[in-house]
């Protein structure tokens, strides 16, 4: 059974929607990969299930959150609160932005344990040191008393995971992860995030625009683009036959996949801006397999191939191609 | 009969940076050392990649030979002429042929100028162009990275990254160089964007035959661009040759290391389970010896003790490593 159910999730900044229907559909022990370049609308589409918008700016226009059988978008603020961190936990890119520089890396994984569980000084202090020795940190005896200065990047990012994960949470939205790591780094929070999945069943929503990443942690993926889903489906049938053009020429344009020194099959054009879609398909004008009815009538999502769904008018002509 | 002269040749380059300590009795200056013993040479034509984690120095390597930091040893040479931080001359005759293109498009453009202002103030400095045919000449450069001359009047803000990082290999042509430095100029933009910019810097490279220092992280990026690369580590070059030999074969722990750890895209290779531990030690506090013993899966005592050992031939590369590692050896394996 699903854990985490999205279904038409639509985002809106006034009157201009920047996300529309949005489906995601998450298990237990799953890692989701959603993929996207910068402006498709993946980072506020994380921040709408945790309802963690800018309320002045942003807010959700449609569309249903459930998770365990309960929609998150209607709960009122002071349940929301109890939904974060404890049923859902969330980490992002850049770690020293979301730790607190003045507060002990102990304290701060001790402090929703805290307020959620009621748990004594002692016993959050003794949680901590338990949290920080299962992401991998060396002494965390000694370690839970550091500051988030003293530790490198890697480590602040585990320590991240364990704040996220203070009050075993079924679910992490991982924003990025690793995107501001170093490669060596990167694997090994890669490894630690699918050994907590394998550990304690933790379903992971793994944001990310690195399609690398993608092919060595997720069992299935949803591509976005310009606040829309182009194509999800399981990754490999996604990364080793693509159903919508745009995920085909993602794959294309990594320079891992063409000859070395010869010139690489570019997307033309820029992603649009947030809000400023084009009509049609979306991708209409940067697409390779454009045509007329491309720019009049948007695509539906429909069934491309086995349990893969993919908005393309031509996925089927796509596929004979192929 | 001889080679091509190198375009640039870079012997023992070394830069550190004082980091705290005031150099009294007592309370001793402290030093980062950014840039080790570093040479290395480039021909004609020809493309270099360098590649390695934060830290390793290869950005500071870049900033060096450009003199755009001080360098405490060693000597840069541009065609054949030293470069001197002692001599303007010489300093202003490499910046005339060798231009930067950075990594953030939009910090390395002035937000207030227009970019085709941007652009008019290269020639003008340089003295590339006669004052009258400036503006046809700034017409031309953004035809050349493929942006529409109309541009000319806007500011940074009202482009896209892509959009600016082409006005930055604008302003780098514009002196008509015959060395690029290109510093993780790639590094913020998206995938499909990335992949434009490759294609002009490819392109260009060829066109004119430039000689390109391709400074990034991403291996993979390198891999298709650069003939040659050089991997670093805390300074250090470790190990330096053809692209294609070196991803298909490194020979040195920490390449293997680091080509083991880049996430294949490839939907049915897993994740190495065998990874390198730790992180790179901080450079303010280097480890004795060999500066990759601490992380290595086959450090012997030798590697602990004294120098770092020096870059070596070793077949059609070089080598920092008191060992030649059969080549089959399992990658990352664990001691």
């Amino acid at each position: 059974m699903s854990l985490l159910i999205v279904r038409n999730l639509s985002i809106a900044a006034g009157e201009r929607l920047l996300v529309e229907e949005v489906d995601l559909d998450l298990a237990e022990g799953e890692v989701l990969g959603l993929v996207g370049e910068s402006g498709s609308g993946k980072s506020i589409t994380c921040r709408a299930l945790m309802r963690l918008l800018p309320h002045d700016q942003l807010h959700i226009a449609g569309g249903s959150v459930t998770l365990k059988g309960r929609d998150l978008a209607r709960l009122d603020e002071a349940e929301m609160r109890k939904v974060r961190g404890v049923e859902i936990g969330m980490i992002f890119q850049n770690p020293s932005s979301h730790l607190d520089p003045v507060m002990r890396i102990g304290d701060q994984i001790a402090e929703s344990v805290r307020y959620h569980e009621g748990a004594s000084t002692k016993e959050a202090r003794g949680r901590a040191v338990e949290l920080l020795r299962q992401v991998g940190i060396p002494d965390p005896v000694r370690r839970v008393s550091a500051y988030p200065h003293e530790f490198s990047g890697g480590m602040r990012q585990r320590a991240m995971i364990a704040v996220a994960l203070a009050c075993r949470p079924k679910l992490l939205i991982a924003d990025e992860p690793t995107t501001a790591l170093d490669v060596t780094v990167q694997a090994q929070v890669l490894r630690l995030l699918l050994d907590l999945r394998d550990r304690l069943g933790l379903a992971i929503l793994l944001v990310t625009h690195n399609l690398g990443v993608v092919a060595q942690t997720c069992d299935s993926l949803t591509v976005m683009y310009a606040g829309r889903i182009m194509e999800r489906g399981p990754k490999r049938d996604l990364l080793r036959a693509p159903a919508h053009p745009y995920t085909e020429a993602l794959l294309k344009c990594q320079p891992g996949s063409a000859k070395p020194a010869a010139q690489l099959p570019a997307i033309p054009g820029q992603p649009p801006l947030a809000g400023a879609f084009p009509p049609g398909c979306r991708f209409h004008p940067r697409c390779p397999r454009v045509a007329d009815i491309c720019r009049r009538e948007r695509p539906a999502l429909s069934p491309a191939q086995g349990p893969r769904v993919a908005a393309c008018h031509f996925t089927s002509a796509l596929r004979a191609a192929s | 009969m001889s080679a091509p002269l190198p375009l640039l040749q870079v012997r023992d380059l070394a830069v550190r940076f004082r980091a705290g300590g005031v150099g009294l009795p007592g309370f001793g200056a402290r030093y980062v050392n950014a840039v080790n013993h570093v040479s290395l040479s480039i021909a004609p034509g020809e493309t270099l990649g360098v590649v390695g984690e934060s830290g390793c120095g290869k950005s500071t390597l870049g900033r060096a030979i450009l003199n755009l930091v001080d360098a405490q040893g060693g000597e840069v040479r541009f065609e054949g002429d030293v470069v001197s931080s002692h001599d303007p001359s010489s300093i202003a005759k490499l910046r005339a042929r060798a231009a930067m293109i950075f990594q953030d498009p939009y910090a390395s453009l002035n937000p207030k100028l227009a970019i085709g202002e941007a652009i008019a103030e290269v020639l003008r400095v340089h003295r590339k162009t006669q004052p009258e045919k400036v503006a046809a000449r700034v017409a031309e450069l953004l035809y050349l990275v493929g942006l529409s001359p109309e541009l000319a009047a806007r500011k940074p803000h009202q482009l896209s990254g892509g959009q600016c990082q082409r006005v930055g290999i604008a302003r780098a042509l514009a002196i008509e160089p015959r060395l690029i430095i290109a510093d993780e100029c790639v590094a913020a933009l998206d995938v499909s964007i990335q992949a434009q910019i490759l294609n002009l810097l490819m392109e260009l490279q060829r066109q004119m035959n430039l000689s390109l220092i391709f400074i990034s992280h991403d291996l993979g990026v390198v891999r298709h661009l650069c003939r040659r690369v050089a991997v670093m580590y805390l300074g250090r070059i470790v190990e330096l040759g053809p692209t294609e030999q070196v991803f298909a074969a490194p020979q040195h722990p920490y390449t293997r290391a680091l080509l083991a750890a880049v996430p294949d895209i490839d939907p049915d290779r897993t994740l190495n389970p065998a990874q390198l531990r730790g992180e790179p030690p901080s450079p303010l506090d280097l480890p004795t010896g060999c500066p990759f013993h601490p992380r290595c899966p086959h450090a012997q005592e030798v590697c602990a003790r004294g120098e770092a050992p020096m870059l070596r031939a070793s077949g059609t590369r070089e080598l920092a490593c008191h060992f030649d590692l059969p080549l089959n050896s399992q990658q990352g394996e664990g001691p």
